[in-house]
């Protein structure tokens, strides 16, 4: 359920969120999802609106994982946050923590009816799957892929062929019986292949983005992540066409610090 | 080449099978419930020591990294303690299978891998191929699978298991200002002080609680994979218990012992069941809670904290001045401290959470006296009994439990 942060100022600045795009990532194989869409709110300096309260995550609190001084950084963050930049049209949910059990699927329902409710026009949900598990078809070119939902795929028509954007492939459901067969398969993608399935059924316009990544340092996969999104999105302008820098253009939020571990004790030295 | 990948993977997959085995509960899934003794705990294993239990389950790559005591107080939830909350860990491994697709392809039911159990205690040779652990928390096909399989039966079993997992709320005020019982009609609440895990409700016991000033006015009956809850209020402090106490003096102030395990699942409902027969109107919550120093990040080396240590976090309705520093980014609190300050900031309830970093887990005086700070506070301040009292009361509370965790030796 979607509960805006400033229930005083009028209620209708938080959820009105008619006609804009629902950025969200799936809990999925490296955080990848979760680690892009945090340099989205970091570099856009997206403002939280609200919280999305469930009973289907881990609970977890912290302070603000976007400090960038003193005075903003003792401001409490929750396992799910809204985030809004309306110049942009755009609301981010950010997901920090796994799933309980069997839960996936009321959170599915809930966060499709609320995509409704609130009349987003489309979702866009930033997801990975295992590197290991690809095919050979999947082995060739880029690691990034896309899928759209028949509804999206309406109105944006041809646009993901001028970007030169690879579909997710599908694979036989029986390798080596029965060729013919095909079926969608996310491995370590979390909820994206319900969600999509699902938003394919009630006719939302979504739209999944992933990346083939292994367990690891994810940091270079969130970059390749939120680059392809910008490809399309145009969050932020791309200064320049070589792709080696684009790294630079986004900002680090200040809670990636450690993400390897404490310092070492000294008397190991 | 899919084909092959998977069949490689294949009897590791037993070996992974048995290195997480599920919990009992926390799955409630069809499998769990029809194989229900693999790995779990024995159902009248004693909570406050999990550990024992918990062994085989976190003693593989997982309990390799963290530390003794504190798998102890993740209370072995199998599985699901393997997973960090995601984004602020996410350079840490976690416990996690994949690869369920060669059972699906090879036909294997799910169930039937479960109980011809055998392969699971085959050695680890040196070049096996390992499934390696994942983040991803959540594993597509399983549920899919879960759900193509599930028959009446499991059904049944699962929705018995779900409902013996319901938290209850019984409160046993009399009559008074506040009387009726239920939800139905929500008590007013000024101050609420909550102390999760023993080392909180300790301090609370010796400092604060007392039977002149304070009488038991509700329990919390839950059950789950480490803690049965009895419904008698009257409870030995080494039992696992979850009690509220009101002050005589003045009823809208509540108190709440909480040295139980709530699983994942449950915290939801038992903030919901709890703060449902709330009135919000001019509530105050301070939660005290103590978790492993190792989990704390910080740029040097936790060997050389001073620990025990506080911080606090709080919800941003909360304008009182805080008594020990703030807890840095990248830290996170996590389980019921973490579910109560959460709903406190949604539900715009000013909340502070007082967060021990200790090196012993179980009962400890150190630790105990590290929350002495507290006492100066303006919430607890008027609370505070009388200190010569208190130290005698701590030392009996740890002669009991010494007693009975001598009872083995």
């Amino acid at each position: 359920m979607f509960v805006p942060c400033d229930r005083g100022g009028g209620g209708s600045a938080g959820s009105d969120f008619k006609g804009f795009t629902l950025l969200m990532p799936a809990v999925s194989v490296g955080n990848v999802g979760q680690l892009a869409i945090d340099l989205v709110i970091s570099t856009l300096d997206m403002t939280k609106v609200g919280y999305f309260y469930t009973d289907c995550l881990v609970p977890m609190v912290g302070n603000n994982p976007y400090a960038t001084a003193e005075e903003n950084s003792m401001e409490l963050s929750i396992n799910a946050e809204v985030y809004s930049l309306p110049s942009k049209k755009l609301v981010v949910l950010q997901i920090r923590s796994p799933f309980i059990k069997n839960k996936y699927r009321p959170f599915c329902q809930t966060l499709l009816s609320w995509v409704k409710s609130s009349k987003c026009a489309r979702i866009v949900l930033l997801s990975s799957s295992h590197a290991y598990q690809r095919d050979d078809e999947q082995l060739l070119g880029t690691p990034l892929r896309y899928l759209l939902t028949p509804d999206l795929e309406k109105a944006v028509g041809g646009l993901m062929q001028e970007l030169s954007w690879k579909e997710m492939e599908k694979v036989a459901a029986y390798p080596g019986i029965n060729d013919t067969e095909k079926v969608l398969h996310i491995p370590g993608g979390g909820i994206t292949k319900l969600l999509f399935t699902e938003s394919c059924s009630k006719g939302i316009q979504m739209a999944v983005l992933l990346k083939f990544c292994s367990e690891g340092d994810n940091i270079p996969d969130a970059f390749a992540l939120v680059s392809y999104l910008n490809e399309w999105l145009q969050l932020i302008k791309s200064e320049s066409n070589n792709s080696t820098d684009s790294s630079s253009q986004w900002k680090i939020p200040s809670s990636w610090r450690l993400l390897f571990g404490n310092g070492l004790p000294p008397a190991l030295f | 080449m899919r084909a092959e990948a998977g069949e490689v993977t294949a009897p590791s997959l037993a070996h992974v099978r048995h290195l997480y085995p599920r919990p009992l509960a926390a799955a409630g899934s069809p499998s769990a419930a029809a194989v229900p003794a693999r790995g779990v705990a024995p159902a009248e294993a004693p909570p406050p020591a999990p550990l024992g239990a918990e062994a085989p389950a976190a003693g593989g790559r997982r309990g390799r990294l963290r530390r003794r005591d504190e798998a102890c107080s993740q209370g072995g939830r199998g599985r699901a303690a393997g997973r960090r909350p995601a984004l602020w860990s996410a350079g840490q491994s976690a416990a996690g299978r994949s690869g369920t697709r060669w059972r699906r392809r090879s036909g294997v039911s799910r169930r039937a891998g479960a109980v011809g159990g055998g392969p699971a205690a085959m050695a680890t040779f040196f070049g096996e191929v390992v499934v390696a652990p994942s983040r991803a928390g959540v594993d597509d096909e399983e549920w899919a699978e879960e759900a193509r399989e599930e028959t009446p039966e499991d059904r049944e079993i699962r929705r018995e298991l779900e409902k013996k997992r319901e938290i209850d709320v019984l409160w046993t005020v009399k009559s008074g200002a506040s009387t009726e019982s239920t939800a139905d009609e929500p008590f007013a609440c000024s101050k609420f002080i909550v102390a999760i895990g023993h080392n909180a409700a300790a301090f609370l016991s010796s400092f604060i609680l007392d039977s002149v000033c304070w009488e038991v006015v509700g329990v919390v009956k839950l059950w789950n994979e480490w803690c049965r809850t009895s419904n008698t209020t009257t409870v030995l402090q080494t039992d696992s218990f979850c009690l509220f106490y009101r002050l005589i003096s003045d009823p809208t102030v509540l108190l709440c012992q909480c040295s139980c395990y709530v699983a994942e699942d449950q915290q939801f409902q038992w903030l919901e069941k709890v703060f449902g027969c709330m009135r919000k109107e001019g509530l105050q919550v301070t939660i005290l809670s103590t978790c492993p120093v190792a989990d704390y990040k910080t740029q040097e080396s936790t060997l050389t904290l001073p620990s025990p240590f506080l911080k606090a976090l709080k919800t941003k309705e909360f304008k009182e001045q805080v008594c020990c520093p703030l807890l840095e980014q990248p830290n996170i609190v996590r389980d019921l401290p973490a579910a109560v300050l959460s709903y406190c900031q949604v539900w715009q309830i000013p909340a502070v959470l007082y967060q021990c970093y200790t090196d012993v887990i179980k009962l400890d005086t150190v630790t105990i006296e590290a929350f002495k700070p507290l006492l100066s506070t303006k919430i607890l301040k008027s609370l505070v009994k009388d200190a010569s009292e208190s130290t005698k009361i701590l030392k009996k509370l740890l002669t009991t439990n010494e007693t009975h965790s001598n009872i083995y030796i």
